[in-house]
């Protein structure tokens, strides 16, 4: 048997009022038959950044079985990584995907303000397993369009070439700025080729939402997980968020969880 | 050719002396010094840059908005040609532009076509083909460092120089750069620095050389980086943020084919990892888009990969500066 790795992305975004603890339940991917899923990292963004201090305290499990720490830590504590600076993201694992397979995406642009219009691409970068040539696929949308509309980005561009099958190790959504300390992304949705969704970042009350982790501007706090470190679920199981908002007023948070489920072709 | 006695030896000193002793025993082992299966002293560092004016309009979408060619030459031909004899891996792509708000590189699609194919056939905008999520999309940095895309061989006695020309604003010209390379000792494993420091011409260029090879120990150097930094870290650095976009630097090594052919490459457009001193919350920021292909594109000799660029809509015009970066092989020593 072959094994592949679907990339997903799963991200949710609540609201906390001040003094209150809220829980977020992200189910993983519901593969039907995965083998495992592999965690890639974590991060806990908030919506409107606190620099100086940290309203936010977390504890993190596995639903159905105990928090592994029963007290809460603040956010920071969990932070173990780099903080992305694009809206890049490189998959744990090759996706491998066969000729006549495509991919189908959607983005919605987030920007206000002005510039409020700008062209929108999206890029998936890997090699011909055939030749071990790189291939891109891809497909943009020339069009200046206005905040919150939705380019839906399906072309053959997006598909495997006729002649060989292909290993995608990444995927890229263009991006506006260049300007590090600017938080507005582009709500993505990536579908592969059994229709099934990766990647959502889901737009939540017009508020940024990002391709997994472009999440800038600090403190957003990402927690590298990794096969390396044991983080290897069952793909039925549900991580489990909980956070405690000890802040003078109510915060928005945006949870984004990424990794690669394994099955069996 | 490496076996011949430099004309130059080094000092007194019992570790010299048996440098001196090992320079001549070597030839074996230098040889062997491979990295991923090719000879370090018949792979150089190759990279060609083009540079291409986006020219966008104030009126809107309805004015037509003319392509360009990235070209290199002197006939229309493309940028990035491989010229030599030898297969050239095309690792890495960098974008750039001077003097223009933050957004620009997003508003410009690119189309890249190889030999054998359509790479991209719609204009993409720039962004989308960044691939590492950890570079800093901005080139107002202040110190740089490149890993060389294969190390180079320098050999015992001989003189690496470089050349520098003026920036195109007048703020950095009073500053004082050092340039550093990086690497070991291919005998022993020693690792070897060696600094020069330069300054900016108020025209033409100045050269600088690194001579400690020349003049010191006798010994052959395996350089893996060259960095570039102000040598005074304590200046303010808020007029000074497109630093390392206006530092143009050809590198001249003594032996092996030209690694590139002018002077035209921001050192950004090299550098792997770049730091900033004091923040990077003062002045433009200057994207840099990075692309690097899974595996390398392979160019025979002869062949090119052509690139296009469209400026969207826009109320800019800038030059985009597009460089290609990767290894020239010599022959395999070991499949």
């Amino acid at each position: 048997m072959i094994r592949n790795y679907l990339p997903f992305v799963r991200q949710q975004y609540f609201e906390i009022p001040t003094g209150t603890r809220d829980y977020a339940r992200i189910p993983i991917f519901s593969t039907g038959g995965g083998a495992k899923v592999i965690l890639d990292d974590f991060s806990v963004w908030q919506a409107v950044p606190s620099i100086t201090d940290s309203p936010l305290l977390m504890r993190i499990g596995v639903m159905g079985y105990k928090y592994f720490t029963e007290d809460f830590q603040a956010v920071q504590a969990y932070s173990n990584g780099h903080r992305p600076l694009c809206s890049r993201w490189n998959f744990p694992k090759p996706y491998r995907m066969y000729p006549g397979q495509k991919l189908r995406t959607q983005i919605t642009r987030m920007q206000v303000g002005s510039p409020i219009d700008y062209p929108i691409g999206i890029m998936f970068n890997g090699i011909r397993e055939k030749d071990q040539r790189p291939i891109i696929l891809y497909d943009t949308d020339e069009e200046a369009k206005a905040s919150q509309a939705v380019s839906a980005l399906n072309d053959m561009t997006l598909a495997t070439p006729h002649d060989s099958s292909i290993l995608l190790y990444g995927v890229t959504v263009s991006q506006w700025s260049g300007d590090v300390l600017n938080r507005t992304g582009v709500g993505v949705q990536i579908w592969g080729p059994d229709d099934r969704q990766w990647i959502e970042t889901a737009v939540y009350d017009g508020a940024p939402a990002q391709i997994g982790l472009r999440v800038i501007g600090p403190p957003t706090n990402v927690m590298q997980l990794g096969e390396q470190n044991g983080w290897v679920l069952d793909p039925k199981q549900t991580f489990t968020v909980e956070i405690i908002n000890t802040n003078a007023g109510t915060e928005g948070v945006y949870l984004t969880l990424r990794g690669v489920v394994e099955v069996e072709e | 050719m490496r076996n011949r006695v430099p004309p130059r030896l080094a000092g007194g000193t019992k570790k010299s002396q048996r440098l001196h002793r090992g320079l001549l025993e070597r030839a074996k082992q230098v040889q062997s010094v491979t990295r991923e299966g090719y000879d370090v002293s018949k792979s150089f560092p190759w990279y060609r840059t083009g540079i291409t004016q986006g020219t966008g309009v104030t009126a809107n979408r309805a004015t037509p908005i003319v392509s360009s060619q990235v070209v290199g030459g002197a006939f229309g031909e493309s940028a990035f040609k491989n010229d030599t004899d030898d297969d050239i891996e095309v690792r890495r792509f960098t974008f750039l532009t001077f003097g223009v708000n933050d957004d620009f590189l997003a508003r410009v699609g690119v189309k890249i076509e190889s030999e054998k194919e359509d790479i991209i056939k719609k204009w993409l905008p720039i962004t989308s083909l960044h691939t590492d999520p950890h570079h800093y999309l901005v080139g107002s940095q202040h110190q740089g460092i490149w890993v060389l895309p294969t190390p180079y061989f320098l050999q015992a006695g001989h003189t690496f120089t470089g050349r520098i020309i003026a920036p195109p604003s007048a703020t950095p010209r009073t500053k004082e750069l050092t340039i550093t390379l990086r690497g070991y000792n291919p005998i022993d494993f020693d690792p070897i620095i060696m600094a020069t420091t330069t300054t900016f011409p108020a025209a033409g260029y100045n050269t600088f050389s690194f001579t400690e090879n020349r003049d010191g120990p006798l010994r052959d150097m395996i350089i893996e980086e060259i960095s570039v930094g102000l040598s005074d870290v304590s200046d303010d650095f808020a007029g000074l943020a497109f630093f390392l976009n206006q530092v143009f630097i050809l590198f001249e090594p003594p032996e092996g084919p030209k690694w590139s052919q002018d002077i035209r490459t921001p050192f950004c457009s090299l550098s792997t990892q770049m730091s900033v001193y004091g923040g990077i919350t003062n002045g433009f920021y200057q994207p840099i888009v990075v692309h690097e292909p899974t595996n390398p594109i392979i160019l025979s000799p002869g062949q090119s990969i052509k690139m296009s660029v469209l400026p969207f809509e826009t109320e800019q015009s800038a030059q985009i500066i597009v460089t290609a970066l990767g290894t020239q092989r010599g022959k395999r020593t070991k499949s």
